[in-house]
């Protein structure tokens, strides 16, 4: 069990970290999500033991570590730029954290070997062994730095991007591969990572770090369902949520969008008296957005095509909604010419409003309605529409 | 450019033996000079073909005893390479990869000890050395020469130890490796090409230099510098002498250099350590 408590790092004035509390049980994988900058490497250098951290404490089941030498640790760290020791071969370097007198127990060689072959196989580097690193390819190496960890029995497993430089079926092979792996491993994992799909498919729980602050830390259908903020909503899915300006209004309720000719009238499931005031964020999902022809009923607002990329089954269509991009997500194949002008409908869409002073904080949900006419009249008192 | 190909590497290659003549000619003049009859020595045109004779050398051996100046030179510069290496090799990897206090000001300090002309330390030097009775002795020379040596040394070390990838030593950490333990199976394998260059670079600074070993050094450590400024001297220049002890002194250095030219190359790039 690693605990993870109230960590702060301070460069200077530079705050690196604040407060970050987690935890991570044996056999689970914790996903740490952030965008480059967010702290995600400094979180995984403190735990390793390679910085000290300004204050809070990180213990491994029960028992602070914190002051305790990186070397003792026996935490297994895969670097995000690999690190392979360069003199030495990919078998070497693989059996380099097994020959360590710090190695939780003695390993024979022939057991070396068996654990490397055993790993190597399944990131398909067992051709490789006998190379040098400077003779592999990026993804090869980031194979390697993957192998090198994953033969160690640790107290802890950081991944720090694992998979990210690796091509698209390599990528999602082991992605499942490493999730059955770890998840029936007796030590905890955190895996950092930019992608917020890889994120929730890999993870138990999910934390979302954001300039140094973690702004939820929960299970991947929460954090794709509810998301506390737009902090939030906006790394996770893909394509992720749409975050726009909007202006709340009480009565009837609704919202205004920038672009929109009409407030979009919302039903709302919760208490009204937890309603941020006036100017929110509004949250809305790819999929809950649909492309309508003129005259269907609803509410629906202009927007222009900016580009459509067909995946398959689907295609995400970018519209431009006067200063904001949305992107929505269209079953089947679509292209549209770019500029076209098109409607989007809101209806029956699950909207998440954000107040905008705490981003991080007091996300409610609200569906639009569907196919209703009664409050579409917007009171002519109301103020232009914000945007930014 | 197919057509261009044969052209072009002729060229190429007359290019590369006016370089080589350029560089290689003084040598073997100097060679030459130490085989040629002395009376050949000036004669104009020059002499090309002539009957070597190994006089000379057998004289300069002789009467010099330089066997005794020869070994003299490699205890001295082998000895402060050596002692530069022990000393300046941790120093390099400690301030080119761990966290020093002050690390900037002890690589000025580093410099500007190399900055001040040898001239102006040689009284102080002479002095201190009298006083420790020092002078004219191995171990004299040895110290001396390590001290103008290690900021050479240490300087460029750190400088090219610095550029061995980022976060070697926190990735070898993590794997349980103390940091001495990492300095040793990770570090000094990775610097050694650049132990090499730098130490062959130190060697010959010592090998060929002069004032220290003028001035501090006596009968019992005369180095070879020493010994073949003699060969100058009121009553005229002994050529053939000179040329001798020349040759001497240029063989070590040249040997060196053809066995570790690889290592040098690739000390003084540090191409080969991408991780």
């Amino acid at each position: 069990m690693l605990e993870v408590e109230d960590l702060t790092m301070r460069y200077g004035e530079l705050v690196a970290l604040e407060s970050v509390t987690l935890d991570a049980r044996p056999g689970e994988i914790v996903a740490v999500l952030g965008p480059s900058g967010a702290g995600k490497s400094t979180l995984l250098r403190l735990i390793t033991g390679l910085t000290r951290p300004s204050s809070g404490s990180i213990s491994l089941s029960g028992r602070p570590i914190q002051k305790e030498a990186s070397w003792r640790r026996n935490i297994a760290l895969v670097h995000e730029s690999y690190v392979l020791y360069p003199h030495m071969s990919v078998t070497e370097n693989m059996a380099f954290p097994l020959k360590s007198r710090e190695a939780p127990r003695e390993y024979s060689d022939q057991e070396i070997t068996e654990r490397i072959s055993e790993v190597a196989k399944v990131l398909e580097i067992d051709l490789l062994l006998e190379r040098q690193p400077h003779e592999l390819s990026g993804g090869q190496r980031q194979r390697v730095a993957l192998g090198r960890a994953l033969v160690r029995e640790p107290a802890v497993l950081l991944l720090d991007e694992p998979i990210s430089h690796l091509d698209a079926k390599l990528r999602n092979w082991l992605r499942g591969e490493l999730r059955r792996r770890l998840s029936a491993a007796p030590w905890p994992t955190l895996w950092a990572t930019p992608d917020g799909f890889e994120a929730l498919a890999v993870a138990d729980r999910v934390a979302v770090l954001r300039a140094g602050q973690i702004l939820q830390f929960d299970e991947p259908q929460e954090i794709f369902d509810r998301p506390v903020g737009v902090g939030v909503a906006e790394v996770s899915g893909t394509p992720p949520m749409n975050v726009l300006p909007g202006e709340l209004i009480a009565d009837p309720l609704g919202v205004k969008v920038a672009g929109a000719p009409e407030p979009l009238p919302l039903v709302r499931p919760t208490q009204i008296d937890s309603l941020p005031a006036g100017e929110v964020s509004i949250g809305v999902r790819p999929f809950a957005l649909r492309i309508v022809r003129p005259g269907d009923a609803g509410s629906s607002t202009p927007a222009s095509v900016l580009a459509c990329e067909y995946s398959g089954r689907h295609t995400v269509i970018s519209v431009r909604l006067e200063h904001e991009t949305l992107r929505l997500l269209e079953a089947g194949q679509h292209n549209i010419p770019v500029n076209e002008p098109v409607l989007i409908a809101w209806d029956g869409a699950e909207v998440s409003i954000f107040s905008r002073e705490a981003s991080c904080a007091g996300a409610l949900e609200f569906q639009t309605t569907v196919g209703s006419n009664e409050h579409r009249a917007a009171p002519s008192s109301e103020q232009p529409v914000q945007t930014g | 450019m197919i057509e261009d190909a044969r052209p072009r590497k002729i060229l190429r290659t007359l290019g590369l033996i006016a370089i080589v003549i350029a560089f290689v000619f003084p040598v073997y003049w100097l060679l030459s000079f130490s085989f040629k009859p002395e009376r050949l020595f000036f004669d104009l045109p020059p002499v090309w073909t002539f009957d070597p004779i190994v006089t000379e050398w057998v004289n300069t051996f002789r009467t010099l005893k330089l066997w005794e100046t020869i070994i003299n030179s490699i205890i001295v510069a082998g000895g402060s390479t050596l002692l530069t290496i022990l000393v300046g090799t941790p120093a390099s990897y400690s301030l080119a990869r761990l966290r020093v206090r002050g690390k900037t000001d002890i690589m000025l300090f580093i410099i500007a000890s190399r900055m001040a002309p040898a001239v102006a330390l040689i009284i102080p030097f002479f002095l201190i050395y009298q006083f420790l009775d020092l002078l004219d002795s191995h171990i004299g020379l040895i110290f001396a020469y390590s001290t103008f040596n290690m900021a050479l040394y240490v300087w460029l070390l750190t400088v090219m130890t610095r550029e061995l990838p980022a976060d070697l030593e926190g990735v070898a950490e993590a794997d349980g490796y103390h940091p001495f333990q990492v300095f040793l199976r990770i570090g000094l394998p990775l610097m050694r090409p650049s132990i090499i260059a730098v130490g062959v670079l130190a060697f010959i600074f010592a090998w060929n230099e002069f004032p220290f070993a003028l001035l501090l050094g006596g009968r019992t450590t005369e180095t070879l510098p020493v010994v073949a400024a003699r060969s100058l001297s009121a009553g005229g220049v002994e050529w053939a002498r000179l040329a001798v002890i020349s040759t001497v002194m240029v063989i070590p250095v040249a040997v060196m250099v053809f066995f570790l030219h690889k290592q040098i190359v690739r000390g003084l790039s540090m191409g080969a350590v991408r991780g």
